[in-house]
């Protein structure tokens, strides 16, 4: 009786320390999401007085079901999305490998291989914009000089336009994924190891069959932590190709962000959004499965 | 040393400006000027020459009247958006606001800016000295001013899209014998679409060939395009479009955006960019700007108001080589006109005090000014002005303004613009065809213009 009392108390004192943190996130997550999804049942245009109170059902999510540029938008999001994280994992890995083998320098490489994870994203953005230019870029020089079979236009189709946006991506954040894998490198028991060395199980082996599997929940983390933030990209593509040529690399947030903010559709952009909210509920909801199967 | 004397000449310009208008204020005084003194009026325009040098002339404004102006410059799409914003929330954030013409219709639909008769009709606003409004430029008032028979703003930052081209290179003898050999005609300024193309081929040419007797370090193009998803790639290809005789809508003010002698613009738009420096679908008229000053392409279709950049000897490495004319001609002769407005939002807090300054700004010693540092002015009698005469785009553009053509101003436009841009960009990046591509554009337009159809005013 009395250890049950002493629990409600605790309980409560818990809610108090926490209500801060509701009562915040209630302002800036609740109260904005459920305006936003109030506002994809009207037909709000910023530039049409009168708009506001125009109520129009589900006719905001039909059209958004209906509209090839939406889709455009979803399947770019989603080439970008495997792309970069595919090639942010592998780059990771080898450079986690890579880190672990040099104990002498490493803390100075881990420091430097942090600095692209520090620039801002739109300075990414700006920086590729002059590093590939094509009449007096870097890259484009390089090209000229060596005479390498590559093309110099890099913006003007839309293949090579993803390309160079994903690579900005993976320049962005291969080294943070290093970071992460060698984390989970360094919380590798020495003995597994050991005992593969003495089973005879050469390097390659090692690898495969001892670090990748041990490492499994690290890397799933870092992968749907990335995947999830690959849809808010926007910055670098935004200043480096403005989602084009055409549409070639419109993003889902660079075409949310024209129906909002270009061509003033509120309540068409908050129908994109909330979409875009359930799919990355659902997400979030696969990642702290998995998050939480990691600490079991 | 051509610049030290621009720089001395305008200097005294301002100086004989300010012994003027200190002399006006104190004849002013007394039937008014200083009615509004202690006023504060806020103002939003875009960041452009022309908005620099009226922000310098702000002081001399206060001195005349009192009236305190907070401009607050930012580019273009920031310009729309927080207009947009406070229109909606009648905040009344702002006394004065610019705008690009084309956004006339929607402004004015929404009741979001406030007709100018009812004060140009009091005497009582009257008091600005030197202020003629006949001397205004009837065809850019009513292009940035005018809708459905009322005015509601005047013009500001106006431009017009002409050709600039080589002279060094068109003037060059050894280059006119290999013209007239390869093409069996003179290297003259193009006049149509055919010799455009001609000379934009004529002119490409690769690292390490001669150029004017030079040997070239880097290629060069016959051409610098727009082709960006942007206004950029609508702005150029209109120009096209329209003068081989089509256009966002026909006489009739039925979508024509498809039509055969658009397609055909299309066609020869695209076609042309084989001759223009990589990248065409990423560059707007800031790249465009840099191709001619670094002597990279030997024409381009631009806005005369690029033209002051490329004549700065401290920027363009072809001040003073270069040569402006109108655009070439299809069927019907047209040069594009861009322009802003200012206007007063039905909910400013000092509307009268607001025309008051609109009344300032079309004086002349205001617009001289703003020509001088490389805009263009609103009064017929600027236009006319020595000192102005002496620039080499003046005259061109002069032929320019004769022959202007306008966008669409229905509400609408910015959403069909949104369209078209997309289009033409994919179009441009070998996406679709320009059949397919118009055929999509005109589509979105239907949907667009829902029961709108035939436009009869725009």
């Amino acid at each position: 009786m009395k250890r049950k009392k002493k629990l409600s108390d605790n309980s409560s004192l818990a809610l108090r320390f926490h209500l801060p943190t509701f009562i915040t996130l209630t302002f800036v997550a609740l109260i904005p999401l459920i305006y936003t999804l109030r506002l994809s049942f009207y037909d709000f245009k910023l530039s049409e007085a009168g708009s506001a109170n125009r109520f129009v059902g589900l006719a905001n999510y039909i059209r958004l079901f209906r509209d090839p540029d939406f889709y455009n938008s979803v399947s770019k999001t989603f080439i970008f999305m495997f792309f970069a994280v595919l090639f942010e994992v592998i780059i990771g890995i080898l450079l986690a490998l890579a880190l672990n083998a040099i104990p002498k320098v490493k803390k100075l490489f881990t420091s430097l291989t942090l600095i692209p994870m520090m620039v801002a994203p739109l300075v990414i953005g700006l920086m590729y914009s002059f590093y590939i230019n094509p009449q007096f870029g870097l890259y484009t020089w390089l090209v000229d000089t060596l005479r390498l079979p590559l093309p110099t236009n890099l913006t003007g189709d839309s293949f090579h336009s993803m390309i160079i946006v994903v690579i900005m991506d993976i320049w962005e954040w291969a080294p943070y994924m290093g970071l992460v894998f060698l984390a989970g490198l360094q919380s590798i028991d020495a003995q597994c190891y050991e005992a593969a060395k003495v089973d005879g199980a050469s390097n390659t082996q090692i690898f495969w069959s001892v670090t990748l599997p041990l490492m499994r929940p690290v890397i799933t983390v870092a992968v749907l932590l990335r995947a999830m933030e690959t849809f808010k990209e926007f910055d670098k593509p935004y200043i480096l190709t403005g989602g084009g040529p055409g549409n070639a690399t419109e993003v889902i947030d660079l075409y949310t962000y024209r129906q909002a903010f270009v061509q003033f559709k509120f309540s068409y952009a908050a129908a994109i959004c909330i979409i875009l909210f359930i799919v990355l509920f659902l997400c979030g909801m696969v990642y702290q499965r998995v998050a939480m199967q990691g600490d079991d | 040393m051509r610049k030290q004397i621009r720089r001395i000449t305008a200097l005294t310009l301002t100086s004989v400006m300010a012994a003027g208008l200190a002399g006006s204020s104190i004849t002013a005084a007394d039937d008014g000027a200083k009615k509004f003194a202690g006023t504060t009026l806020y103002m939003i325009a875009e960041q452009q020459t022309p908005t620099e040098s009226l922000k310098k002339q702000l002081e001399n404004f206060e001195t005349m009247t009192g009236i305190k102006v907070e401009l607050e410059m930012a580019p273009l799409d920031d310009v729309i958006q927080k207009e947009t914003l406070a229109f909606q929330s009648k905040s009344g954030a702002y006394d004065i606001v610019a705008a690009p013409y084309q956004f006339l219709g929607n402004m004015v639909e929404n009741q979001y800016i406030q007709p100018l008769e009812p004060f140009m009709n009091d005497e009582s606003l009257a008091v600005i000295d030197g202020y003629d409004s006949s001397d205004i430029i009837e065809g850019m008032w009513k292009a940035s001013g005018e809708w459905d028979g009322q005015l509601y703003g005047v013009p500001a930052n106006s431009c017009i899209m002409f050709m600039t081209y080589r002279k060094d290179l068109f003037e060059n003898a050894e280059e006119q014998a290999a013209f007239k050999e390869k093409y069996g005609y003179d290297l003259e300024v193009p006049k149509d679409w055919k010799t455009y193309r001609d000379i934009a081929e004529f002119f490409t040419r690769s690292k390490g060939s001669t150029l004017a007797g030079e040997t070239l370090s880097r290629d060069f193009y016959g051409v610098s395009m727009m082709g960006k998803r942007h206004d950029a790639v609508t702005c150029e290809w209109l120009n096209y479009a329209w003068s081989f005789g089509g256009g966002v809508f026909d006489e009739d003010g039925n979508i024509a955006i498809n039509s055969d002698a658009s397609v055909e613009a299309l066609e020869y738009f695209v076609d042309l960019s084989q001759f223009a420096p990589p990248g065409v679908t990423s560059k707007t008229w800031d790249e465009q700007t840099t191709e001619i000053q670094q002597s990279i392409a030997a024409m381009a279709i631009m806005f005369n108001d690029c033209a002051p950049a490329c004549e700065d000897p401290d920027s363009s490495l072809v001040a003073g080589k270069l040569g402006y004319s109108t655009i070439p001609v299809g069927v019907t002769p047209a040069d594009h006109y861009g322009a802003w407005g200012y206007y007063i939002p039905s909910d400013s807090p000092n509307p009268e005090a607001a025309y008051v300054f609109l009344e300032w700004f079309n004086t002349p010693d205001v617009q001289k000014q703003i020509a001088l540092d490389g805009g263009f002015p609103n009064l017929t009698s600027i236009y006319n002005d020595p000192d102005l005469e002496a620039l080499p785009y003046w005259e061109a553009s002069m032929e320019a303004y004769e022959i202007s053509t306008t966008r669409p101003r229905i509400p609408q436009w910015n959403q069909m613009n949104e369209a078209l841009m997309l289009q033409l960009s994919n179009c441009l990046a070998g996406q679709e065809t320009p059949k397919d591509a118009l055929d999509n554009a005109a589509k979105e337009f239907e949907t667009i213009l829902e029961g709108k159809l035939p436009v009869t005013y725009q």
